[in-house]
This record gives structure tokens, C-alpha cells and sequence, in this order.
């Protein structure tokens, strides 16, 4: 019924079958919808949010979702700025999956922040010393950029291609598309370093608490770090995802190994720093406060087990796995070392805003733990539902890999 | 936030955080708006056909963008690596094709082709996407499609094509014939202004007036060059029409049906006429 949108040569299932794909998505947006509508209608006493937990399940998606949405700003500054054209493979990806991630972020932003109609008060009254304005002008921003980036995408559709201007308009975006990679690559450098940076300056909160580089706390350089080494691994297994349900190649294998390679270079790198941060936190930083790191890991939930994992399961075991050149040919460790870096940002995102905010710092607090309301667990799966929509819609819509019909063997070629 | 805002002061982290957003949403929107002003002067300039047979061009499979020296068998000879044109079918402006062409062609047919002048009347001329050029004692061209299309789309239920006094672009989409729901856009062969059209006998869509004294006629296949491209465009025909894993088998006789359309009623046409005529 809709071949006539579909890109010429591409296959994708019929329609109703697509329809029944969407359903859940779409129902499970529809329940997001109406949490969002209760939040923004009644205010926050929907969630379990608190004084003491200002942060919960929305902010450890928002930096989950934007470390893993790094994959955007990256592949396209190792694309346009680098000069390495075979990552053109996966970019259309990228962009939609950093628009996803961003604009999920933004949505979710708005309905923590409690009060929409007053969200422009965060640029018209910014306050220049937090680093949450930073984040907040940063990520505005860069939504900007990849709505740019994701424009000729769309102008590439098949029956755009007739409507006048279209194509030219595509063309001349497109040409100045390095100015947007270059602004992209600026903006997202700094707001990934902002987000770890918040948490770094906590000087209230030592579990937090870094010391660093001029204004910069050492979290600032780890959060970057963590996100460019995530973002190559996520678009990896989005598009190993999208071509197990697809049942097609829909880039050259070595694409893959390649983008497992940068990971696991990045996350190496990571990981020495990380690993460097957390001795100079126990041995430096903790004890001029007056405090002992095993004081942050004797409460129930947050163990030794958290930063043991971290730092090996979620940092050593997937670099180990990335690095080695044999493992990267085979596709269940290249799947398991993406996983595991991706599943280890999350995880560290995790860490930093609930253990952050669980343990006690003053002497007559006790450990609190958080579990977020159905609201709260409903914008999240709504968020998550919507980037799946958009995606499926792209991927059928628009061509999103330039190799894939070179690559199906129905193209019929000898 | 601007000074006007009350918390605004200036010193050194307004001036300094400030500074930055504003320079980079002054970028942003720049480079936005030039590359808006530059499309519009693009249009203005007629230079949508140009751009639109670019973009088609970048988007083909590197199988429809072999160098046409490969067809007869110079394989070195072209500049653009792996026999790929990189050159958007523009010979004119392909370093390799110049080269052959200096040094007497050769072996090459293309280039001993077109080592003579303007073709003779009534000799046509093949653009790739199935189109071609014949010239007229006028001076003026007929242009129509070619024996391999219309024997695949058969009758169309629909025939567009630009009216009298249209200015077409050599590469971009001038016309258009539709079967059912597959359409088929056509890559004009020349530049030039449409001075009458046909009634699509035996595939005759317009006559053009070439632009310039001299038409440019280089990236056009002729005589036994679009022979060999021909029976190139056929075996991918039969491939496509074979399904997954087929092959081109020797002939074994035969001749090719009126209407490939209607007898072969379950193939992929939309995608087979795109991939023909070049334009996704």
C-alpha cells in the first residue's frame, strides 16, 4: 500500500505487518503521554522524587541516553573532519539516533523541570557559573544541529525528490554539513564534560566530589571519555538490532569491527582514567575531606560490588574484548564488548546520580534509597517507545544505509 | 539572556559563557542561511538539473557507474578506480577520457567514436538512462526512449513530457512514463529548450534545440559501445528478473517479449526501472 514511499529496491515487510510492529510502541507512547499529561497538569507529587532525591529515574535516562547519543557528534566529526568516509555507512543512523536520544532528553527535561511554560527562564535568567546552564544551552543547541542533519535525510525521500528546491536545497546543506559536524563536535565535547562536571563540583556530596583541572573537576574529562567510547558501540548494536529484525546486511561487516575498535580504544583509555580518578578519590581527595571510601560502599545496595563492576566488568572485561583484532571478527564478542560498554555508561550514569544521592554525608543521615513512581517509569518507556517509532518510520521511509541494496543477495547479482 | 536581562553583569563569565552561545547559535544560523541563499541562487541559475543528476548519481550502486572504457575491455584507461565513473557520466570532463583520446583512441571504441565530429543524421546516441538523442538536418534533436524500455514498461497508461519552450538539463528528470503505480523518470540526454513534442511513436517523446553552437554529446554511447552496454543493461535485466542468486546463462535464442511488464507480473519494476534509468 505504501511502496510507492518506500525507497526503490529496498525491501521492508508489508504494511499491516509494520503496523502491528508500531502498536505496542504506540500504545506504550500513549501511556507515556498520559503520565506526561498528570505531570505537567498536577505537578511532581506524581513521582517519588524528593529533597533529598532532586535527581531520579529521568536524569539517569537523560545521561544514559545522551552518553550513548555521543555516537552523533563523533562519527560525524570522524566522518567530516577525520576524512573517514566509510563510516557514510552508518551516519544517517547516527544523526536519527542522536535526534532520538537528544530531543528524548530534552522531553524528559521538561517534564523534570515541573513547570514547561517556565522553561525559557533557564535561558533568560541563566545562571553562568552552573553547569547545568551549560548543559542546558548545549543540548538546545546541539538538538538544533542534528535537526539540521537529519533535514537532508528527509529531502532525499523518494517523492521529495520531485518537489522543486528540494534536492538543491539537500545539496547545499549537505555541502556545508562539516560546519554543522565541527559545531556539533564543540557543543557536545562540552555538555557531555558539563553533565560529569555537575556532579564533580558537588562539594557537599564527596562521593561525588572531584578535584580536577582549573574549573574543571576530573569527572568533566570522564564523562566525555566514557560517551565517545559508548556512542560508536551503541550505533553498532542499533544497527546489528535493526538487521536481525530486518533480516538484511545493511553494512560491510567491517564497519563494525571497525567502530568496535574505536570503542574499545576510547574505553581503554577510559578505563586508565577512571582507574587513576578513583585512587586519587580514595587516597587524596576523600581523605583531605575527612572521609574513607569504604564509608560509601558499606550500605546495603551500593557494595564494593559497584565499582568493582565498573571498573572491570563494565570497563576492562568489554576494552580487553574490543581490542583484540581476533575477537573483533567474530560477532558474539563484538555484540558482548558493545553491550557491556554501552550497558557500563549507563551503569556509571546510574551510579553517579543515585549513589550520589543515597549515601549519607552528614552524621545524623542515614542511607535512603529511591524507586521511581508508575509516572516516572512511564515517561521513560514512553521516551524509549517514541525513538523506536521514529526510528522504524525512518528505516522504512527514508534510505538510512547507502550499501544496503549492493548487499542484499536479492539484488540479484552473480 | 541579554544585558538587558536583570541578573546579566558584565563581567568576565556572562561575558565569556555568553559569548560562546551566542557565536555558536551566530554559526549555526549562518551557515543555515547561506546554505539557504545558495540554493535559491542555484534555482535561480538553473542549476536544479545539475544538482538533482548529482545527487541521483551519487546514489547509484557502483554497478550502474561503470566507466564506459570498461566496456570495451580498456580497463586501465580511465582515471576513476575500480572502472567506476566518478565523473557523473561527464566524459568531457573525466582526465582518462581525454587521455584516450589524445593519444588516438586506440583500441578504445568509445573514444575512435568520438574522435569524428557530430553524429550523422539519424544516428542515435544513448544516454545510460535509457534515453536517446537523434540528430535532425535542423540542427535541432529528437529525443526518446529506447527499445529495452519500452519493451519493459509496454504500453504506459501515462506519457509526461515538458511542454514547448521548457528549458531540460542534460541528466535531470524531464519526463515521465507510468505503468500502474511504477513510474519511470527519464534523465533528459542534453541541454537544451523543448521545441515540440511527439506522441511517443516508437518511443519519440520531444525535440530539442540544443544549447550552444555545439552541443555536448561526449557522455553519449554510440554505435558498438552502446551495443556492448546494451547487452550489459540486459544481462542486469535478466538478473534482476531471476531473483535472488540468479545468473546471466548463455542464450539460448529467442526474443524479447513487447510487454516484460505484463508477463513477468511478480518482479520488483519499480526498483528494475529505477535502477534503468537511473534516478532513485
Amino acid at each position: 500500500m505504501d511502496r510507492h514511499l518506500i525507497p526503490r529496491g529496498l525491501e521492508r515487510s508489508d504494511l499491516p505487518r509494520f503496523l502491528l510492529w508500531l502498536l505496542p510502541w504506540v500504545a506504550v507512547s500513549v501511556w507515556g503521554g498520559v503520565a506526561a499529561k498528570q505531570l505537567f497538569g498536577d505537578g511532581l507529587y506524581h513521582t517519588n522524587m524528593d529533597n533529598r532525591f532532586a535527581f531520579g529515574l529521568w536524569i539517569i535516562l537523560d545521561l544514559a541516553i545522551i552518553a550513548l547519543g555521543a555516537g552523533a557528534f563523533f562519527l560525524g566529526f570522524l566522518t567530516y573532519l577525520m576524512r573517514r568516509h566509510e563510516f557514510k555507512q552508518v551516519l544517517n543512523t547516527a544523526v536519527i539516533v542522536g535526534f532520538v536520544c537528544y530531543s528524548g532528553a530534552i522531553a524528559t527535561l521538561a517534564i523534570d523541570v515541573g513547570q514547561p511554560i517556565r522553561a525559557w527562564f533557564a535561558f533568560w535568567h541563566a545562571n553562568v557559573h552552573s553547569m547545568l546552564t551549560e548543559v542546558t544551552f548545549c543540548i538546545t543547541c546541539y538538538l538544533l544541529v542534528l535537526a539540521i542533519e537529519y533535514v537532508p535525510i528527509v529531502l532525499k525521500h523518494r517523492r521529495l525528490r520531485g518537489v522543486p528546491g528540494a534536492l538543491v536545497l539537500e545539496f547545499n546543506l549537505h555541502r556545508l554539513m562539516v560546519v554543522f559536524a565541527g559545531v556539533g563536535a564543540f557543543l557536545s565535547f562540552f555538555h557531555q564534560g558539563s553533565l560529569g562536571g555537575m556532579f564533580g563540583v558537588l562539594n557537599g556530596r564527596p562521593f561525588a566530589f572531584r578535584e580536577g583541572v582549573g574549573i574543571w573537576p576530573s569527572t568533566f574529562f570522564l564523562f566525555i571519555m566514557s560517551a565517545i567510547a559508548a556512542g560508536p558501540s551503541f550505533i553498532m548494536l542499533i544497527v546489528m538490532i535493526v538487521s536481525k529484525f530486518s533480516r538484511k546486511q545493511l553494512v560491510d561487516h567491517y564497519i563494525y569491527s571497525r567502530l568496535g575498535r574505536i570503542s574499545g580504544i576510547l574505553l581503554s583509555a577510559y578505563v586508565i582514567a577512571k582507574l587513576v580518578d578513583t585512587l586519587v578519590w580514595i587516597f587524596v581527595t576523600l581523605p583531605g575531606q575527612g572521609f574513607d571510601a569504604a564509608e560509601f560502599y558499606r550500605n546495603e545496595l551500593f557494595g564494593t560490588w559497584v565499582l568493582f563492576l565498573e571498573l572491570t566488568v563494565f570497563g576492562l572485561l568489554p576494552a580487553t574484548i574490543l581490542l583484540s583484532r581476533k575477537r573483533l571478527e567474530r560477532t558474539p564478542w563484538l555484540v558482548a564488548g558493545a553491550f557491556l560498554t554501552c550497558f557500563g555508561v549507563a551503569f556509571n550514569r546510574f551510579v553517579f546520580t543515585l549513589q550520589t544521592l543515597s549515601v549519607p554525608t552528614m552524621s545524623f543521615d542515614r542511607f535512603m534509597i529511591y524507586w521511581p513512581s508508575w509516572q516516572e517509569w512511564a515517561v521513560l518507556a514512553g521516551v524509549v517507545s517514541y525513538g523506536v517509532i521514529l526510528y522504524s518510520l525512518s528505516f522504512r521511509y527514508l534510505n538510512l544505509f547507502p550499501r544496503e541494496r549492493e548487499l542484499q543477495p536479492s539484488a540479484g547479482r552473480p | 539572556m541579554l544585558p538587558t536581562a536583570y541578573e546579566f553583569h558584565w563581567d568576565l563569565g556572562h561575558i565569556f559563557f555568553l559569548g560562546i552561545f551566542y557565536s555558536v547559535l551566530t554559526v549555526v544560523a549562518a551557515t543555515l542561511g547561506y546554505a539557504a541563499l545558495r540554493a535559491v541562487r542555484d534555482v535561480r541559475r538553473r542549476r536544479a538539473g545539475d544538482i538533482a543528476w548529482h545527487e541521483s548519481f551519487v546514489d547509484l550502486a557502483a554497478e550502474r557507474r561503470h566507466c564506459r572504457h570498461e566496456f570495451a575491455g580498456d580497463l586501465a584507461s580511465c582515471d576513476s578506480a575500480g572502472k567506476v565513473c566518478s565523473h557523473e557520466f561527464a566524459c568531457d570532463s573525466c582526465p582518462g577520457h581525454a587521455a584516450l583520446a589524445a593519444a588516438g583512441g586506440g583500441s578504445d571504441i568509445s573514444v575512435r567514436r568520438h574522435a569524428t565530429a557530430r553524429p550523422g543524421l539519424g544516428e542515435r546516441l544513448f544516454h545510460r538512462g535509457h534515453t536517446w538523442v537523434e540528430p535532425r538536418a535542423d540542427g535541432t534533436f529528437d529525443v526518446g526512449v529506447d527499445d529495452l524500455l519500452q519493451r519493459c514498461l509496454g504500453r504506459p497508461d501515462r506519457v509526461t513530457v515538458p511542454g514547448v519552450g521548457t528549458r531540460v538539463q542534460a541528466g535531470a528528470a524531464v519526463a515521465e512514463l507510468q505503468r500502474g503505480r511504477v513510474r519511470a523518470r527519464l534523465a533528459s540526454p542534453l541541454t537544451g529548450t523543448v521545441v515540440a513534442t511527439a506522441d511517443y511513436d516508437g518511443g519519440r517523446l520531444f525535440r530539442v534545440q540544443p544549447l550552444g553552437a555545439v552541443p555536448r554529446l561526449e557522455q553519449l554511447l554510440r554505435a558498438e559501445e552502446a551495443r556492448i552496454w546494451m547487452l550489459r543493461e540486459f544481462e542486469l535485466l535478466q538478473t534482476r528478473l531471476g531473483g535472488a542468486g540468479a545468473v546471466p546463462a548463455l542464450a539460448d535464442g529467442g526474443e524479447m517479449v513487447d510487454d516484460l511488464m505484463a508477463a513477468c507480473p511478480d518482479a520488483d519494476w519499480d526498483a528494475i526501472i529505477g535502477d534503468l534509468c537511473l534516478l532513485p
